[in-house]
């Protein structure tokens, strides 16, 4: 059976802390897991003075989480997110990692948007006042 | 809430800076439990007398969750005394230290019973109350209560809060100046506040002034005591065996330093952050309430800063030898009544 | 109540320049006690309470200085402690509210200082000690130090009895109490154990120089302890990784299987009954 590094949810209403596990993909999200490898809390602590960032806290067993990845566990979509952030694997839809799967003539990277375009589209919004109708002409 | 907090019929402790407080702690008797009573009522009688000042605006549960009865005591030791002997000296003789050896035989009792309250000194707003924040501990819990108080730079809501050594507490200014200072009157009062203030405390000076030199040469007249002739007949009876008997230095002493108080008090309004602002709460150019002073002490487990109304707990109220950091107004006996209560083996 | 409060009471009504407690008058007569006779009246804040006393606070001026002795002579907290007979966490609480006054003075905050003012007319103040040794000024404080700083918590684990036979001819010390009750003797449990040592050497005829010498030594091992100690923090704060990704920052902490993470078949039992909902700590 499949193995996923997925997230398990914990906490109360409106207060969702997460444990990192490794389960078949096929388990219950309440089950017990393989093995927990880490916790997530999606709820970030307001910067200390009021200014800035929210920090997000994860905490992670990395060797852990190399390891299942070499046996080829899969992660969720959300803990990939978490393990790419942390540099264990590319980003999912990164043009690297979607060229070496498809070869490299079937991705094309995004050509970056012209900026004269896009100033003449905000002034262009700003003269109708309404938004989008000048992204449609475009 | 309980609605007459200071009622004049029976006069109790409150923990709180008001004149009626202040005068019902001038003439309340000595606190005593009658041996006639049961073990029982004797417990019973000193809880309600100590919950009188204590927590009063708790309730009983509320008190008996923080109660410990373990007290944080302390031993002063000395240096030298710790160079020269190793402790042996304590068991020697029959086993309770040296016979005739006067700076062992006199140890001050340690008055572990007054400490009975040491967990309530911890919370949040009993320790506003202490760092001469708020006039009152009601008025603590207010301040906790409304937002204004934060626990190391976070703002903390409950006034149950149980302060942990080092936690650094702070109200907002204004709140502290409005419980500290005298009230705004009314719109008019405050705008020419600088003026009566002054006047008002020249005329004070003056009389009072003049009430020392009353007691010290009797017979002259003086504008501040035609409004009190019955405090001046009491002063004029009283004043032959003050100033009779007690040096001229002295009284001299004392006057030069109200004088000098008075000049002080006067000089806050100079104060470059001392201004006249009529959207403040409280009386601008801001100067202490009445009746603060009999109340005025902060304890040893507290450092605080008034300038920027920042507090810091430094420790757990302590007993030493002959002292007890946690403040009380009822003597140990009581204390010792109400603990036995709480012991909850009754 | 008026009556009371604008004849006799009226001395309270405004601040002296010294504590006026009602203890430190008659209250039958309302004279003003002899303080020479009784000096304990005039710091009794309860006149029943006679163990409680209002015990002097630092002035603003000492407060400064304690400041300016950690922050610009650059002095260790100890060191200040013991040259000013202030206890430690005294030190290290008057340093942090005096940083904490200097930022606020800094962002455009105004400082209450008329209060403080105000206060000192009603409080017994303790002023800079003048002399090296820490002997306080004048003031409430009378001539002493401000505090013992050699003060030893009683210990939890010495709370309790107990009975130990000994032969009569052993000496029974401190070290030997002690252990008895599983902590270190009392010499190294106080606050200040380095100024026993330096008072033993006094009395040991050790010559000057070599005392000067064991203390450089002393210093020495004490800098390298803190610097160890300091790699250690710095070492924790190493694992943790920041990132900042998008709208957030994400801390990443390095955890170790099996100690990480809820347990399974563990409820949390915090919405039970009794269990406490007020915070206990706040960082």
């Amino acid at each position: 059976m499949v193995i996923k590094i997925r997230l398990a949810r914990f906490g109360r209403r409106h207060a969702p802390v997460y444990n990192i596990v490794v389960a078949h993909a096929r388990s219950a999200q309440t089950n017990r897991p393989i093995e927990v490898i880490g916790t997530y809390n999606p709820i970030p602590v307001p910067p200390a003075d009021g200014i800035g960032k929210g920090t997000k806290h994860i905490e992670l067993d990395t060797a852990r989480a190399k390891y299942w990845l070499g046996t080829g566990a899969q992660p969720s979509d959300p803990a990939w997110r978490l393990l790419s952030m942390l540099g264990l694997l590319e980003p999912k839809w990164s043009i690297a990692r979607l060229q070496s799967k498809a070869g490299k003539s079937a991705v094309k990277p995004k050509e970056p948007r012209n900026v004269e375009d896009v100033t003449k589209s905000i002034q262009g919004n700003i003269g109708i006042g309404e938004p989008g109708a000048t992204a449609k002409e475009n | 809430m309980r609605r007459k907090l200071n009622a004049l019929r029976k006069p109790q402790f409150r923990q709180s800076w008001s004149k009626y407080a202040l005068y019902n702690m001038s003439r309340a008797p000595q606190p005593r439990i009658s041996s006639q009573k049961t073990f029982f009522q004797q417990k019973w009688a000193a809880k309600a007398e100590v919950r009188q000042y204590h927590g009063e605006h708790l309730t009983n549960r509320q008190w008996q969750n923080i109660f410990r009865h373990t007290m944080k005591a302390s031993v002063p030791m000395q240096n030298t005394r710790l160079a020269v002997d190793n402790g042996s000296e304590m068991a020697m003789g029959r086993g309770s230290g040296l016979q005739g050896d006067e700076t062992y035989g006199r140890v001050r009792t340690v008055p572990y019973m007054s400490q009975l309250f040491w967990p309530m000194e911890r919370r949040l707003d009993m320790a506003v109350h202490r760092a001469m924040f708020a006039s009152s501990a009601r008025q603590g819990r207010q301040f906790v209560v409304h937002g204004f108080v934060k626990v190391n730079g976070k703002k903390m809501v409950h006034p149950g809060y149980m302060l942990n050594p080092g936690d650094m507490f702070s109200v907002d200014q204004d709140q502290v100046l409005f419980a500290t200072g005298k009230p705004k009157r009314s719109f008019k009062g405050a705008e020419g506040a600088t003026e009566t203030a002054a006047a008002e405390g020249e005329e004070k000076a003056e009389g009072e002034e003049g009430k020392d030199k009353a007691i010290a040469k009797e017979g002259e007249t003086v504008k501040g005591t035609e409004t009190k002739p019955e405090e001046e007949g009491a002063e004029e009876a009283s004043s032959p065996i003050v100033s009779k008997k007690s040096s001229t230095e002295a009284e001299t002493e004392e006057e030069i330093k109200r004088r000098e108080a008075k000049e002080k008090l006067k000089a806050l309004s100079e104060d470059p952050n001392n201004v006249l602002d009529i959207t403040k709460p409280y009386a601008t150019p801001w100067r202490p309430r009445d009746y603060m002073a009999p109340f005025a002490f902060i304890p040893r487990y507290l450092e605080v800063n008034h300038n920027t109304c920042h507090a810091v707990y430094l420790r757990h109220p302590v007993a030493k030898p002959g002292l007890a950091e946690a403040p009380s107004p009822y003597p140990e006996e009581i204390l010792q009544m109400a603990f036995n209560w709480y012991l909850r083996r009754r | 109540m008026f009556a009371w409060l604008s004849g006799p009471g009226a001395v309270f009504k405004q601040p002296t320049g010294e504590p006026q407690y009602i203890s430190s008058y008659d209250r039958s007569t309302w004279e003003r006690k002899d303080k020479t006779r009784n000096p304990d009246a005039f710091v009794q804040p309860y006149p029943f309470n006679r163990y409680f006393k209002s015990q002097p606070v630092l002035s603003d001026a000492f407060r400064e200085d304690i400041y300016t002795r950690v922050k610009r002579d650059n002095h260790s907290i100890r060191q200040v402690s013991a040259a000013l007979n202030v206890s430690i966490e005294r030190v290290a609480a008057v340093v942090r509210l005096k940083q904490v006054e200097k930022e606020h003075v800094a962002n455009g905050g105004k400082l209450c200082t008329f209060l403080t003012k105000a206060l000192d007319q009603m409080l017994p103040v303790v002023d800079v000690p003048t002399r090296a040794d820490g002997g306080s000024g004048s003031g409430g404080g009378g001539g002493g130090p401000f505090e013992n700083i050699q003060e030893l918590p009683i210990h939890s684990l010495a709370r309790r009895q107990v009975f130990v036979p000994t032969s009569e001819s052993r000496e029974f010390t401190r070290a030997d109490a002690g252990k008895e009750f599983g902590l270190p003797a009392a010499d190294v449990m106080v606050p200040h154990p380095d100024l026993v040592t330096l008072a033993k050497e006094r009395n040991e005829i050790i010559p000057l120089e070599e005392r000067i010498m064991r203390q450089k030594e002393r210093d020495r091992l004490e800098e390298i302890r803190r610097e160890a100690e300091k790699e250690r923090a710095a070492e924790r704060r190493r694992q943790k990784k920041v990132l900042e990704v998008g709208r957030w920052k994400w801390c990443f902490t390095e955890a170790e299987t099996g100690k990480v993470g809820f347990r399974y078949g563990f409820p949390l039992p915090d919405r039970k009954k009794g269990h406490v909902k007020i915070p206990t700590h706040v960082s």
